[in-house]
C-alpha cells in the first residue's frame, strides 16, 4: 500500500527526473551550506544567484549555452566576491549588495533593451521550476554537483582549517586565499547547478536551512555535513510527495518541509538552540 | 590603581639567532604601522613583544610568518626569507576565530597536523600520538571530546597551544596568550613556554599587558610602531623607555633585584 | 578554426550589446521623467494632425491601423513577445498615456497594471475597453486566484469577437476625430470583410483535422473563444495562470489526459518558457507547437498572426 502510494508519481519520467534534482540538490546544497552557515555566506549565495541571471540573459543574447553564462558570472562574480572579502575597510556585505543588485538591474535592463521581437521569459529560468527538468538538466547536476563533492571531499581538511581559523591555516603554509576562492567558486557552481531546477529563493533556502537544522543537533563539522546533506534529502523527498498528494507546487513545499525541520528541532533542543544563538550573537 | 611588576633577570641564551629582522618597514596600503625594526632573536630565546594596543605587535607577526611583506629591509627565518610554514606556529588572539564552530577540542589540535600532512593526505597513527602528546602538554587530555565552544578564556589558550605544540614547530609566535585568562593558566602557560624554549625551541609572545609577565621572558621587545627597547627586560624596563613606549607615566620601584611598576591612578590597567 | 571564430563573433555581440544597452539607458533617462500632462503642450489635441492612440497590447496595433490608416499613430503600452500577465510598466508608459487622444484597452482585468499606471499618469484621453459588456466564458477551473476573474478576457482570438473590437474601434475614433468618422467607417468595413473572408478559409482548413483530433492543449488560457469558434475541444491548459508553478500531480493529470484523449500536439507561446511544455511533451510523445495570443510575429497583423495560429493547430492536429 505504501510502496503503491511512494512508486504511483514514478509512473511519470518528469516526476521521477524532478524527484532525482530536488534529492541531488538538496545534498549538494546542504553540504556547501555547511560553509554557508558557519561563515555567513547566506547573503553571497542570494547575490549569485541574482547575478546568475544576468549570465542568462547575455548567454541569450550572444547566444551562449545558458548554463555556461550563468556559470562564467556567478563563478566571476564569486571571486570578484572573494577578492573584496580580503580588502580590509569595505563592509563586505554592503560591497556584495551594490555588486549583485547592480548586475542584477543591468540584467533587467539589458533583457528589456536587448530582446526586442519575442521575449522568452528569461525569468523563468532563474524562478526555475523542478516539474520541468529535463535529461540533459539532470547531468549537468550530476556532473557539477559530482564535481563539487568530489573538491570538497578531496580538501576536506584544508577547508575545514581554513574555515575555522583563517590567519593560523594560512601562517601554517596552507594557502588560505586560494582554498577561500576555492571555496566561494564551488558555491558559485552549486547555486548556477540547482537555480534552474528550484529558482533563486529556494535555493538560498536549501542552502542554509538544513544546514542550519544540522548545526542544532550535533557539535562535529563532518556531522553537520553528513546531516545536513540527509536533511537537505528529506525535505526534497517528503516536500516532493507531499507537493504530489497535497496538490500543490513542489519546490515550495520543499522548503516548507525544509524550514519546518527546522523549526521542529529548535523546539525540541530549546537550550541547545538558545545557547547557540547566544554564542553567535 | 596599583599595579606591580616583578622583574628578574633569566637565563642567558646562546647560539645563532632564528629570527633577524633588520630596518624593518611594513604596513598596510599606504599606511605604515611598524617603521624601521631591527633586532635578532637567538635559538632558545623567550621573547616578550610589549607595547600598547595598536603598537604593531600582531603586524610584525604577521611579518615574521610570512604574511605580510616587508616594505623595506628585511626579515629573515632560520637564514631565509620569512614565508608561511608548518615550522612556525602562529597562534591567534583566541577571540580571532569563531567559537561557535562545530569542532571538538581533539578537532582543533588535530588541525596542528594537517599543514605537515600535505594534500590529500589523512592523519594517520602518528598524528594521533602526536595530538594526544600536545594534550598532554597543556593538561587538556581529559577535555579531548568537548565542544570548543564550552571552554573557558583560559582552556581555549590552552587548545590553541597544543594546536601549534602537534604541528612540531621550532619557533612560536603568541598573540596576547593572557588577555582574558586567570593567573593560574597564565602562570601554567609561562611555565609551559619557559619549558619549550629550554628544549631548544624559540617563542615570541605579543602582550600589551605589563603587570604579570614580564619577569619571565629572556628578552623584551618593546614595540609601538617604532621600536623603544630591545634587549634583557633589566636593562630594558626602564621608566624612560617605558613611558616613552606607552606613552604614559609609569613608576619603577626598585627593590633589591626586583622593580615594581607604577601606573597613574588613571590607568586601567588591571592588577594580578 | 571556424569554430573559434563564431565563438569571437559571439563575444563581441555580447560586448556591443552590453554597450548599446547602456547608452540606451542614458538615453532613456533623458527622456523617461513625464511632464505633469496640463503642462504638456503636447496633450492638447489642436497640436498634431494625427490621432495620438496608445493601445496595451501588440495586437491591437494592427486593429486600430487598420480602422485609422494614416489619421491615426499607433503605439502599444506591452512591447511585442511581453506578457501582459506579469507586465511592469516603463516611465516612458506613462508619457505615452499622458500624451495620448484616446487609449484602447481589453479590460476584464488582462491588464492588471493599467489601472494604476492610469491612474498615476492621469490621462485627458478616452480610455475604451474594448471587451466591456461582451458575452465572456467563465473558466472552468474557476479557482479564485486565477487573474482574470471577470471571465476569460482573450475574446479577440474569435474572429466575431474581433470584428465587434473593430466596430468599436471604428466608433470612438469617429467620436474624437468627426472629420475622419466616414473613412474609419469605411476602412472598418473593408477589415470586417477580411476578417470574414479569413474566416471562412480557417473554418475550411479546420475541417482537415479528423473530428476525434480537434483537441487542444495550450500554454496558458488564452485560447477558450479561439477553441470555440473553431469546434475544438479545450483538453487542458499547463499553467493556470502565468506565473503560478503547477503542482506535479496537475501536469501529472495533463500527461494522463492528453494520453487518454489521444491529443496529438500541445502548444506553448513563444513568450513563456518552452522548458515545461517540451517536460510534457517528451512525456506524453506528442509534437510542440507555438501559438500566438498577444503578440503578431514580426511582420503580421491580426489577421496574419490567427492565420498562423490556424496553420499551426492544423499542422499539429490533422
Amino acid at each position: 500500500m505504501l510502496v503503491d502510494l511512494l512508486l504511483e508519481p514514478l509512473r511519470y519520467g518528469f516526476l521521477l527526473r524532478g524527484l532525482a534534482a530536488a534529492v541531488l540538490i538538496g545534498i549538494i546544497c546542504a553540504v556547501i551550506g555547511t560553509y554557508v552557515v558557519l561563515k555567513g555566506f547566506a547573503f553571497i549565495g542570494d547575490a549569485l544567484a541574482h547575478i546568475a541571471f544576468t549570465g542568462i540573459v547575455v548567454a541569450f543574447l550572444a547566444g551562449f549555452v545558458f548554463y555556461l553564462g550563468a556559470l562564467v558570472a556567478a563563478v566571476a562574480a564569486g571571486l570578484g566576491i572573494g577578492l573584496i572579502q580580503r580588502r580590509v575597510g569595505l563592509r563586505t556585505d554592503t560591497a556584495i549588495g551594490i555588486l549583485f543588485s547592480g548586475i542584477f538591474a543591468f540584467g533587467i535592463v539589458l533583457m528589456s533593451v536587448g530582446i526586442k521581437t519575442y521575449t522568452v521569459d528569461l525569468f523563468s529560468y532563474v524562478f526555475g521550476d523542478i516539474l520541468s527538468v529535463r535529461p540533459r538538466d539532470l547531468l549537468v547536476i550530476l556532473g557539477l554537483g559530482g564535481l563539487v563533492l568530489l573538491l570538497i571531499g578531496l580538501l576536506y581538511k584544508e577547508l575545514l582549517f581554513v574555515s575555522f581559523d583563517p590567519v593560523a591555516a594560512e601562517a601554517n603554509g596552507l594557502p588560505g586565499g586560494a582554498l577561500q576562492l576555492l571555496l566561494l567558486t564551488l558555491l558559485s557552481i552549486t547555486v548556477v547547478a540547482s537555480v534552474q531546477a528550484v529558482g533563486v529563493v529556494l535555493v538560498v533556502a536549501m542552502l542554509v536551512t538544513p544546514s542550519a537544522t544540522a548545526y542544532l543537533l550535533t557539535d562535529r563539522f563532518h556531522r553537520m555535513m553528513l546531516l545536513g546533506a540527509g536533511l537537505g534529502a528529506l525535505s526534497a523527498l517528503v516536500g516532493f510527495y507531499l507537493s504530489y498528494y497535497l496538490n500543490v507546487p513542489s519546490g515550495g513545499t520543499i522548503v516548507l518541509v525544509a524550514s519546518a525541520l527546522f523549526a521542529l528541532v529548535a523546539l525540541l533542543s530549546p537550550r541547545r538552540a538558545q545557547l547557540r544563538l547566544l554564542v553567535r550573537g | 590603581m596599583q599595579v606591580q611588576t616583578e622583574l628578574q633577570p633569566s637565563a642567558v641564551t646562546t647560539g645563532e639567532p632564528v629570527i633577524v629582522v633588520d630596518r624593518l618597514t611594513t604596513g598596510y596600503y599606504r599606511e605604515p604601522v611598524l617603521q624601521e625594526i631591527s633586532f635578532a632573536v637567538p635559538r632558545g630565546a623567550l621573547v616578550g613583544v610589549i607595547g600598547p594596543n595598536g603598537g604593531g605587535k600582531s603586524t610584525l607577526f604577521r611579518v615574521i610568518v610570512g604574511l605580510l611583506k616587508p616594505w623595506q629591509g628585511r626579515v629573515l627565518v632560520g637564514g631565509r626569507s620569512a614565508r608561511p610554514s608548518p615550522d612556525i606556529a602562529y597562534i591567534p588572539q583566541i577571540h580571532a576565530v569563531d567559537w561557535a564552530f562545530p569542532v571538538t577540542v581533539w578537532d582543533v589540535v588535530m588541525m596542528g597536523r594537517y599543514p605537515r600532512l600535505g594534500l590529500l593526505r589523512r592523519p594517520g597513527a602518528r598524528d594521533r600520538e602526536l595530538a594526544e602528546w600536545a594534550l598532554e602538554r597543556v593538561r587538556m587530555h581529559d577535555f579531548q571530546a568537548k565542544p570548543i565552544g564550552a571552554l573557558s578564556g583560559g582552556q581555549r589558550q590552552r587548545v590553541f597551544l597544543a594546536r601549534a605544540l602537534a604541528q612540531e614547530p621550532s619557533i612560536l609566535l603568541f598573540d596576547e596568550p593572557v588577555s582574558g585568562v586567570d593567573a593560574p593558566t597564565q602562570h601554567f602557560i609561562f611555565e609551559l613556554l619557559e619549558q619549550l624554549c629550554a628544549e631548544g625551541r624559540t617563542a615570541l609572545v605579543a602582550s600589551h599587558d605589563l603587570s604579570c609577565v614580564a619577569q619571565r621572558f629572556s628578552q623584551v621587545l618593546l614595540l609601538n610602531r617604532r621600536m623603544f627597547g630591545f634587549g634583557p627586560p633589566e636593562r630594558v624596563f626602564t621608566e624612560e623607555l617605558l613611558n616613552q613606549t606607552f606613552d604614559t607615566h609609569l613608576l619603577l620601584l626598585r627593590y633589591g633585584d626586583r622593580v615594581i611598576v607604577v601606573e597613574s591612578p588613571e590607568d586601567g590597567t588591571s592588577a594580578c | 578554426m571556424a569554430q573559434g571564430e563564431r565563438w569571437l563573433e559571439q563575444v563581441r555581440r555580447a560586448v556591443l550589446l552590453a554597450l548599446v544597452a547602456v547608452v540606451l539607458l542614458v538615453a532613456c533617462n533623458r527622456t523617461a521623467a513625464p511632464p505633469p500632462p496640463e503642462a504638456s503642450p503636447a496633450t492638447t489635441p489642436a497640436a498634431a494632425k494625427q490621432v495620438r492612440v496608445v493601445v496595451s497590447l501588440p495586437v491591437f496595433v494592427s486593429l486600430v491601423e487598420a480602422v485609422g490608416a494614416d489619421r491615426v499613430r499607433v503605439s502599444s503600452l506591452v512591447p511585442a513577445g511581453t506578457d501582459p500577465h506579469t507586465y511592469q510598466p516603463t516611465p516612458r508608459d506613462a508619457q505615452a498615456l499622458a500624451e495620448a487622444d484616446i487609449v484602447f484597452v481589453n479590460g476584464l482585468g488582462l491588464e492588471g497594471w493599467l489601472g494604476n499606471l492610469i491612474a498615476s499618469a492621469g490621462p485627458s484621453a478616452r480610455v475604451v475597453e474594448l471587451a466591456e459588456g461582451l458575452q465572456t466564458i467563465q473558466d472552468e477551473q474557476g479557482t479564485p486566484e486565477h487573474a482574470h476573474e471577470a471571465g476569460n478576457p482573450h475574446l479577440w482570438l474569435d474572429p466575431d469577437y474581433a470584428i465587434e473590437y473593430v466596430r468599436r474601434i471604428a466608433q470612438a475614433l469617429g467620436e474624437i476625430d468627426p472629420g475622419g468618422a466616414a473613412t474609419y467607417q469605411t476602412n472598418a468595413e473593408r477589415y470586417i470583410a477580411e476578417i470574414h473572408a479569413f474566416d471562412a478559409w480557417a473554418k475550411e482548413q479546420v475541417q482537415r483535422i479528423p473530428p476525434e483530433r480537434r483537441k487542444l492543449v495550450t500554454f496558458h488560457d488564452a485560447f477558450p473563444y479561439f477553441a470555440e469558434h473553431y469546434g475544438l475541444e479545450l483538453v487542458g491548459v499547463i499553467v493556470l495562470s502565468p506565473g503560478r508553478e503547477p503542482s506535479p500531480q496537475e501536469l501529472a493529470q495533463l500527461v494522463d489526459l492528453i494520453r487518454q484523449q489521444g491529443v496529438p500536439a500541445i502548444f506553448t507561446e513563444p513568450q513563456f518558457n518552452p522548458k515545461l511544455a517540451e517536460t510534457l511533451a517528451r512525456e506524453a510523445g506528442v509534437k510542440v507547437l507555438e501559438l500566438y495570443s498577444d503578440t503578431p510575429p514580426a511582420g503580421e497583423d491580426y489577421i496574419g498572426m490567427m492565420r498562423r495560429n490556424v496553420e499551426h493547430v492544423v499542422e499539429g492536429l490533422a
